[in-house]
């Protein structure tokens, strides 16, 4: 039962954890500018994109952000008011029908993160180099419905759960980029970025499967899973279960280093079909990281419990018969056992990189001053791919600003919209902006009812390039 | 000016656009009442209670196992009085016996009706040479009360060995004597009991010198419970709740224990169920009396959601073994148990 209390808290600790992270970095990229031409940010969404003018970013502020999404799942499906306290849905006050209703069968959440550290960009001729320096990363949990059923209503009306894929995920690496850019006729122009991939560390915790066939006679519960991490300065801490197996109890960390290197690339195109209609198109991150044996962890999670009930030492016969507490001891034990990985070694391993698909045009009226763009995102996390459609209306009054108003079809549901601001005056480049606009957030910053939000900003120095 | 306007507008729409709801604050997040499930079912345990703990088998010196059955024996050999007696009615005392029976009151923990369904007392003679017609005395005292019977028989070569109770042995090697009131004289839970052998006067005075010269006696009081019986064992769980355990299942919610009795021994029990506090006081929750009659019976024990918060002082279970003897004539057995099989029915949810 330790472990149940532990692993609620773990849990919850995890999921606040994770928020922050997304909250405190930089998300991937920001679909309400992908029209905006004065963005020197757009570029990392079409390396065939290119800007008014060559820009040096402002070191960490040049591109930053944060993303988070969920496949359906929001902030107030796990958390509830009551009393003017903030309670969770563990909470004995939380009907647990609604609770369940509001979930999917299989509820993920995805944040992603990257800002970079030095960027910049300049013409040449008629092509346009770009080389950055960046730190990006990822994190997303995965949890069934039926996790959160054997939570909730217990056994009394259920006696077996098959809880299948729980799954936790991160990495972070850091980038190296040199884009490059060319008009190939007057209406096509491609660009290319490769990039070489240093990684810092990555995180891949898995329960295939927890089997509970728990009757008033028996409770047998089996767990299966693995375990890799791949972070030089991690340093597992082991303990030993009574089987004699080593198993991961804790991590510690010592002094930090790369961990794994790898490839990526984008590619990307635009076409003017016509004098006001621009098409685009592009593929980002489509490479791998190889991740090392040396700092590397390796679990497997093969537990089992069984429980009969306690022997009650009735009367005179209690002689051979271990103390309750003794006995209740040792069953929590054993459940810990559930959910210890063990240790198998060591061993390198390869993740590709969640890559981004994106198709766009745009109709341009009013001698340019206004824009209708619609965006098509697709980015491949595991096992699923999130696709958004994005409207955009971009309008640039004057030379030295541009805004752009939109709405994403699949993850706003009417509740929010994006907005985009740039500001170009001649000696500086600001931006910032958000695909959801949140009405209503927590004191975190996650949006209490919305299933995703975004926030990204970048700060640059123009320089005296132009395109010819 | 136009301009200027319009992205003062947009400025305000985004900074105005979220709030922050304090209702929502992940960094104060209560988790007083937290449980886990709402509704759980679990096997809480099992466990046996002995022939050995429901009888005191080892402050009763007398018990001894006969064919696998727990009979108190009294035994010993009466000695034979001269023939020269004078008689001063037609019969003439011609042998007894004082027995001390008083560890008969530690048989069960306090008060007890010892109604036995064949407690029977049996003389074994070397009568050959004479044919005498007897009369056994039995009388019993303990400190309050007094009870008598007695039995007419006749020693002979015929019959030398008498078998005096309520229930015919069906046996050659006894001749059986009915006496229906010998369990009464036992149901006083006697600390002695004296045998007195009376003979006919005249029979006993022309019999030869070794008409009878040795003379067996055994009271036996089998541990075969009549209806009337009825005695409470009390067995004790100790430290059945362990201070986490209650944390877990009883800090809120309602529980049910529940189960089945199996029972090999032969009484029906009404069974209590006192929850006690490390000071050996119930915690005061009344639990209705269970009723186990025959080979099993089904248990239940709730502690209602009212009731719940008394279980934090909750150490130990006294279950109370109400017994009761039953129509049949069955005797106790070594090896025989009560046992049980109990499981737990938590509503409201574990607390984590």
């Amino acid at each position: 039962m330790n472990t149940i209390y532990n692993m609620y808290k773990k849990g919850l600790c995890a999921l606040c954890l994770l928020a922050t992270v997304g909250m405190s970095v930089s998300a991937q990229q920001i679909r309400t500018s992908y029209f905006m031409q004065s963005s020197t940010a757009r570029t990392t969404m079409n390396p065939a994109f290119r800007p008014d003018r060559g820009y040096v970013s402002i070191p960490v502020l040049g591109a930053f952000g944060v993303s988070y999404g969920t496949n359906g799942v929001a902030v107030n499906n796990f958390i509830y008011p009551k009393n003017g306290e903030t309670v969770t849905f563990m909470d004995n006050s939380v009907n647990t029908e609604s609770f369940l209703n509001g979930l999917k069968d299989e509820n993920q959440i995805n944040m992603d993160f990257g800002t970079q550290v030095l960027s910049g960009g300049w013409y040449a001729g008629k092509g346009f180099w770009t080389v950055d320096v960046s730190i990006k990363g990822l994190a997303n949990i995965r949890a069934p419905k039926t996790l959160f059923e054997f939570m909730k209503k217990g056994n009394g009306s259920q006696s077996t759960y098959d809880i299948r894929n729980i799954r936790a995920y991160a990495e972070a690496y850091l980038e190296t980029g040199v884009g490059y850019s060319r008009p190939i006729t007057d209406k096509l122009t491609v660009g290319g970025k490769v990039k070489l991939l240093w990684g810092v560390g990555s995180m891949d915790a898995t329960i295939d499967q927890m089997y509970a066939e728990m009757g008033e006679t028996s409770w047998k519960i089996t767990s299966t899973g693995t375990l890799q991490t791949n972070m030089k300065g991690l340093v597992p801490e082991m303990e030993v279960d009574e089987q004699g197996r080593d198993y991961y109890n804790s991590f510690d960390f010592d002094s930090p280093g790369l961990s794994g290197f790898g490839m990526g690339v984008d590619l990307g195109a635009t076409y003017q079909l016509t004098e006001n209609i621009i098409l685009s198109a592009a593929v980002l991150d489509l490479g791998f990281i190889h991740w090392g044996k040396g700092g590397s962890t390796v679990g497997k999670l093969d537990g089992t419990f069984d429980f009969n009930g306690f022997d009650l030492a009735i009367g005179e016969n209690n002689g051979d018969i271990p103390s309750m507490g003794d006995q209740f001891d040792a069953i929590k034990e054993d459940f810990d056992n559930l959910l210890h990985f063990k240790k198998e070694g060591e061993s390198g391993n390869t993740t590709r990189l969640r890559s981004t698909i994106n198709i766009g045009g745009e109709y341009r009226l009013l001698k340019n001053k206004l824009g209708i763009g619609l965006l098509s995102s697709t980015r491949l996390y595991s096992p699923k791919a999130y696709t958004e459609l994005t409207l955009s209306g971009n309008y640039r009054p004057v030379k030295w600003f541009e805004a752009t108003l939109s709405y994403s079809f699949i993850h706003s549901k009417f509740k929010t919209y994006g907005i985009a601001l740039n500001f170009s005056p001649s000696w500086i480049n600001f931006f910032i902006g958000s695909d959801y606009m949140l009405t209503k957030i927590t004191p975190q910053g996650l949006p209490v009812s919305g299933n995703a939000m975004n926030l990204y900003m970048g700060v640059s120095v123009p320089l005296k390039s132009f395109a010819d | 000016m136009k301009n200027k306007h319009l992205v003062m507008l947009l400025l305000s729409s985004c900074c105005l656009a979220a709030c922050v709801d304090s209702k929502y604050d992940l960094g104060n997040v209560s988790t007083d009442e937290v449980v886990m499930g709402e509704s759980w079912i679990a096997p809480l345990g099992t466990g046996y209670v002995t022939s050995d703990d429901v009888v005191n088998v080892e402050k009763v010196p007398s018990i001894r196992e006969v064919d696998g059955a727990y009979v108190m024996i009294y035994d010993g050999e009466m000695k034979i009085k001269g023939a020269g007696l004078r008689a001063v009615s037609d019969k003439v005392e011609i042998a007894s016996e004082d027995i001390t029976t008083g560890d008969i009151d530690g048989l069960f923990d306090g008060n007890f009706v010892l109604a036995l369904a064949n407690p029977h007392v049996t003389l074994m003679s070397n009568a050959t040479k004479a044919s005498l017609d007897c009369r056994l005395a039995i009388e019993a005292k303990n400190v309050n009360q007094e009870e008598t019977t007695s039995s007419d028989f006749t020693l002979s070569a015929a019959s030398p060995n008498i078998w005096i109770g309520p229930l015919d042995p069906k046996t050659e090697a006894f001749e059986f004597v009915k006496n229906e009131k010998l369990p009464g004289i036992v149901q006083i839970v006697p600390r002695e009991i004296r045998l007195s052998l009376s003979a006919d006067s005249k029979q006993w005075a022309n019999a030869p010198a070794d008409a009878l010269s040795e003379l067996r006696y055994s009271v036996e009081l089998p541990l075969s419970p009549a209806p009337e019986f009825s005695a409470v064992s009390v067995e004790r769980i100790e430290d059945a709740f362990d201070e986490d355990f209650v944390d877990y299942i009883f800090s809120d919610g309602s529980a049910k224990i529940y189960g089945e009795v199996t029972n090999d021994m032969p009484f029906d029990i009404s069974l209590e169920m006192v929850i006690m506090d490390e000071n050996n006081m119930p915690v005061d929750i009344q639990f209705p009396a269970q009723e186990v009659k025959g080979q099993s019976g089904e248990v239940v024990f709730e502690i209602t959601k009212e009731d719940m918060p008394k279980m934090k002082d909750a150490r130990h279970i006294d279950l109370n073994l109400h017994l009761k003897g039953r129509d049949q004539n069955e005797a106790l057995k070594k090896g025989q148990k009560i046992s049980f099989d109990l499981k737990l029915k938590k509503e409201g949810g574990i607390s984590i």
